[in-house]
């Protein structure tokens, strides 16, 4: 397994300027839904786009991330956005925050890197102040298994430090269990060029190879599942608003 | 660079999660007394990048 730190340290100019990671529905839906005061924590902020999206709204933004290129991405397009956050290099699943010290947490694209998900939503529910929300925006898988598998293996392929992105049952399922109360918000596609988002990830040329011919000589159900084409497919995108009692 | 106030005052230990000092450009755990470092500005409040206690 490549852990997200080693796999971020190599893309992470790559990621501050992507238009699939800097704009798009969910980050605009995230933007109207977010209440505008209080602290807000973003987890996995990567390149910094969302704290970008939403930060000046917030009293307080921190930012988070395990890998330092990323970080400095970030600071980059802070600067560019004139938007003040704090940066902090850390854990998900060791979040290096006071207990009930935070009124938003924002986590956009990032929790399907997290190797262990549970601990991730169980510390973001200690930092969470009681009435606090944790906006959870991810890609999930279809609730077939098969289809499950087909995009999450292909997702592995490119990007080794891919972990897992659940069918939206099982995120919801996950974010119960850390003691959330749950909803989905906002459904949305998410259309991929293949091969920008096998440049993005820096994909070795046989890995690539593998992903396009996966893609080439998919199963009738995925193809349709993931509206593939010759240049093209899509994914599936949720924004999850889960509350702390 | 000083760590500013108003993020120092809610970070925290990611192993114990008791609160951190400020010792030149290391936070200090004020209970484990791990330290971890600064970089850029940038807190590295991460449990493998940490000092033992001194």
């Amino acid at each position: 397994m490549t852990s997200s730190r080693e796999q971020f340290g190599k893309v992470a100019q790559a990621y501050a300027k992507s238009w699939v990671h800097a704009r798009g529905a969910d980050l605009e839906r995230l933007a109207a839904l977010v209440p505008a005061s209080g602290t807000l924590l973003d987890v996995g902020t990567g390149a910094g786009h969302t704290l970008a999206a939403i930060a000046s709204k917030f009293d307080r933004a921190i930012g988070l991330d395990p890998t330092p290129q990323m970080l400095a991405a970030a600071r980059g397009v802070l600067r560019e956005h004139d938007v003040r956050a704090h940066l902090v290099e850390a854990d998900a699943a060791a979040l290096p925050l006071a207990e009930r010290s935070v009124d938003v947490v924002t986590s956009r694209v990032a929790a399907h890197h997290f190797p262990d998900p549970s601990s991730a939503f169980r510390e973001i529910a200690r930092v969470l102040r009681p009435g606090g929300t944790l906006y959870l925006i991810d890609n999930y898988a279809p609730e077939q298994l098969s289809l499950d598998s087909f995009i999450n293996s292909l997702e592995r392929l490119r990007d080794p430090s891919h972990i897992r992105a659940y069918p939206l049952s099982q995120w919801l399922a996950l974010l119960e269990a850390a003691g959330f109360r749950t909803r989905v918000d906002f459904r949305d596609r998410v259309q991929l060029d293949v091969e920008d988002w096998l440049a993005r990830s820096r994909t070795p040329p046989n890995a690539a190879a593998a992903v396009r011919e996966r893609l080439r000589r998919a199963p009738s159900e995925a193809r349709e599942a993931f509206a593939i084409e010759a240049t093209h497919f899509s994914t599936y995108r949720a924004v999850i608003v889960a509350n702390k009692p | 660079m000083p760590v500013e106030k108003e993020l120092l005052e809610i970070l925290a230990c990611p192993v114990d999660k008791a609160p951190v000092r400020e010792e030149g450009d290391r936070l200090v755990c004020s209970k484990c007394g791990r330290r971890y470092p600064v970089r850029d500005g940038i807190p590295v409040m991460l449990v493998d990048e940490a000092d033992p206690p001194a």
